[in-house]
């Protein structure tokens, strides 16, 4: 089912009035696209992979994940929820924080959108001390609204002097279950690619 | 008069998750080979009696504001940008481009007709080569568009890409910015180094890069991990992917489009492997403990031109800066500033960035303390120092024509090797070769200017003393006693060995610890991947143990009965099984048929 995107519906509405208002000649449009007629134009895609360099094919004898990217943040945090059978706008979320080293005075903080109402819990908590592999828990309950797909975040912060760390997770009070299938699903089409790249490339 | 449906302030991006899963559903691979990119429009077409049409074209971006990103700057300007025109039936009737201020001017043929003007997030000319699209699935590109009447020369106003709205268009051009920013800083530096130092290859414009980013997108969800932001680039496939965003929301998520640092970063790794030779493994790095030395260097040598291209060699505190969220969202933070000029004062092991080396040589296996150590070289601020002004020899010693990339010896590269070819390079008619001495030592940057820390070829001579090599075992209590906690500066040697012809090969490593607890030192030959710990790059291992008596010595062999010729990595790694001690100070030597490896 579609969600109801007011904000969007309500953006439009003004452009359209705004347009009509100024009695435009020029309009600007931004896109993407490569058709001058049409605001999108879904592309057939190859199907085959093609030939591999002896550059490409070392690549892909990685593991996966092995590439170059950037500096990784010592803390991970995670949310996952359970919904209410009962009240079905009430969702318990629990926020997850893992140390991957020695951290000191970390921040949590809840972050909700306008029309999210906590019930239960507290929006910031702090972690004094952790070591490596230290795990922690936020547990909170909170109210939505039913029409909206809102975005919750967690967030995590280590101020020292001036230097900061953070790492964030979001949760989807509507659309969370879509986008980590459709997350999913994209994972899995990666991992057969490239093994289709490695096994065309021996 | 021109009016942009982006500068509405109608952020919805964060609100429409739906778009963001049509998305994923029409991605594949990060190295997916999809419909190839449409032709650049590159050759301007004569038209007879024309009308001559110009303008201006800006972008806007997001700035730092102490912790993550402020509201909308003021405009920029678009440079060297491909321009399309379209009449009305969709033809293609100009091709142009944006200059370095902005500025556009192009012929129409003169008519009533409605014509269309088209800026792409591309360029393909003598400044800068790249083109910004959305997957690789698709290759679509980015664009501003107006429409105008072609019925006589006028000036048609400004063009804005905004990053204010739904699809933050603008970033698409600020990364665009930020490639060709990084093209101006090599031609001014190297664009003439042939004339300071033999060899060096002047710098015209880098070859043509792709790179994907899409509003909202995070592409780790390729690998499985859409909840952890990541930008990087492709070895091989010369791709970029910057980080659009998490789960389709912009304004509170970890994004990277308006992260300088990190648009610039990634794009030296691309540099890298076009002009010079990448041996990282990859893999995590965090700037706390030593990590690969060739790791150390690809992240140095990226950290360093992100500081020169957007700081400038006067500013005396670059940061290495990843912000998430701006002020239209929920979230606004400093994912990491780590300061490149000095540590941060008072920092530990555990600070991020910090990468403490405490003797020489260390210093090659942590990639902040390489990134001080180059950055010093480029600066013009003197921290105890007063070298300044050699890029140009960074650029010369890591690109072609002095032994980095063609040298025999020049493989598992790292920084030491980076030294060593520096330390050579040939003077040309103007420039003398600096001593980086003073650079290379500072007490925070601990490097040994050549590969005694690293990867130093060994060959079988036996023109060395006996148990010539040491190995001081380190007990820490982070060490779980797997690769992966190994501390690879400490509890590890490596050398480089060819084998020039296939044939049998026979290791040893014999050892002798000193008074106290015995040390128990295994021997590993990796082939010329070497990842460490991974045992598909391993083409020998010997892990045994004896401890009776405790002053004898000990060995162990690996006999390989036909090594490929090749270059291989060999590895001494302490096993730090022992709870109560690591090991005393240990003596050792590798031979090879009987024959002692010397350097």
């Amino acid at each position: 089912m579609p969600v109801v995107n007011k904000k969007k519906k309500k953006c439009s509405k003004l452009i359209l009035l705004r347009n009509i208002s100024f009695g435009l000649l020029f309009v600007f449009v931004a896109s993407i696209n490569d058709n001058p007629k049409n605001n999108y134009t879904q592309r057939q895609v190859a199907s085959v992979p093609e030939p591999l360099t002896k550059k490409q094919s070392q690549f892909l004898k990685n593991n996966l994940l092995k590439r170059t990217h950037k500096l990784t943040i010592p803390m991970v945090t995670h949310i996952s929820a359970s919904k209410s059978l009962i009240k079905k706008d009430e969702i318990t979320l629990i926020g997850h924080l893992k140390s991957n080293t020695r951290l000191e005075n970390i921040r949590i903080q809840w972050l909700l959108p306008e029309g999210v109402e906590m019930i239960d819990g507290t929006t910031t908590s702090f972690v004094s001390s952790t070591k490596q592999g230290d795990k922690f828990k936020f547990k909170i309950r909170v109210k939505t609204n039913n029409e909206t797909n809102d975005i919750i975040h967690l967030v995590a912060k280590v101020e020292n002097g001036n230097q900061e760390y953070s790492n964030s997770s979001q949760y989807n009070t509507r659309l969370q279950s879509e986008i980590t299938e459709a997350n999913q699903a994209l994972y899995e089409r990666a991992k057969k690619y490239k093994e289709d790249q490695a096994r065309m490339s021996n | 008069m021109i009016l942009s449906l982006f500068a509405t302030g109608c952020g919805v991006v964060t609100e429409d998750g739906s778009k963001h899963i049509k998305s994923l559903n029409s991605r594949i691979s990060p190295t997916f080979t999809g419909v190839a990119e449409k032709s650049f429009c590159n050759t301007p077409i004569v038209h007879s009696s024309p009308s001559t049409i110009t303008g201006t074209a800006t972008y806007t971006e997001r700035e730092p504001n102490g912790s993550g990103l402020g509201s909308e700057s003021p405009l920029r300007n678009i440079r060297h940008a491909e321009i399309e025109v379209y009449n009305s039936t969709g033809q293609i009737i100009q091709c142009s481009s944006v200059d370095a201020s902005g500025n556009f001017s192009f012929d129409v043929p003169t008519g009533p007709e409605t014509l269309v003007l088209r800026i792409n997030s591309r360029a393909d000319n003598n400044f800068v080569k790249a083109s910004i699209l959305n997957m690789p699935e698709q290759n679509l590109l980015y664009f501003i568009q107006t429409s105008f009447v072609g019925n006589a020369s006028k000036n048609i106003g400004n063009l804005n890409a905004s990053a204010t709205a739904s699809n933050y268009v603008g970033a698409a051009f600020h990364i665009l910015d930020l490639i060709t920013s990084t093209n101006d800083y090599l031609r001014t530096e190297v664009g003439n180094c042939s004339v300071a130092i033999d060899g060096c290859v002047d710098f015209t414009v880098a070859d043509k890069v792709s790179v994907y980013w899409e509003p909202g997108f995070n592409p780790n969800s390729y690998y499985g991990d859409p909840e952890s932001g990541v930008s990087f680039y492709i070895r091989g496939f010369f791709r970029l992917f910057i980080l659009g965003g998490i789960n389709g929301d912009v304004d509170s998520s970890d994004t990277d489009h308006f992260d300088d640092t990190i648009v610039v970063h990634e794009y030296g790794h691309f540099l890298q492997d076009v002009y010079s030779t990448d041996d990282t493994p990859g893999g995590a790095h965090d700037g706390t403990v030593p990590i690969d030395p060739r790791l150390a260097l690809s992240e140095a040598w990226a950290n360093v031109l992100q500081a020169a291209v957007n700081y400038g060699p006067a500013d005396p505190n670059p940061l290495y800066l990843d912000t998430a969220g701006n002020v239209d969202g929920t979230v606004t933070a400093n994912l990491l500033n780590i300061p490149l000029e000095d540590q941060v004062d008072g920092c530990t092991i555990a600070t991020i960035g910090c990468d403490n080396p405490t003797e020489i040589g260390e210093g090659n296996y942590r990639e902040f303390a390489i990134t001080r150590a180059l950055w010093d070289v480029i600066d013009t601020v003197d921290d105890s120092e007063t070298v300044s002004g050699d890029f140009n020899q960074i650029w010369a010693s890591i690109t072609s024509g002095n032994g980095f990339i063609s040298d025999t010896n020049s493989r598992f590269r790292s920084a030491g090797l980076l030294y060593d070819i520096q330390g050579s390079l040939s003077q040309g008619a103007t420039t003398p070769i600096t001593d980086w001495t003073a650079a290379l030592t500072q007490t925070e940057n601990l490097q040994l200017n050549n590969r005694g820390s690293y990867a130093q070829r060994l060959t079988a001579t036996g023109g060395c003393p006996v148990r010539n090599f040491n190995i001081n075992p380190l007990n820490e209590i982070f060490d779980n006693r797997e690769f992966d906690t190994s501390n690879l500066y400490f509890n590890n040697d490596f050398y480089h060995y060819k084998q020039t012809v296939s044939g049998p090969a026979n290791f040893a490593l014999n050892y002798l610890s000193g008074p106290g607890v015995e040390a128990d030192l295994d021997l590993f030959i990796y082939n010329e991947a070497a990842e460490y710990g991974e045992f598909i790059d391993m083409v020998g291992q010997a892990r045994g143990f004896t401890n009776t008596p405790a002053t004898d010595v000990e060995t162990e062999t690996i006999n390989i009965s036909n090594l490929p010729a090749g270059d291989y990595l060999i590895n001494v790694k302490v096993k730090t099984h022992l709870s109560a001690s690591v090991g005393a100070s240990t003596d050792y030597e590798l031979t090879l048929g009987g024959t002692r490896l010397c350097p």
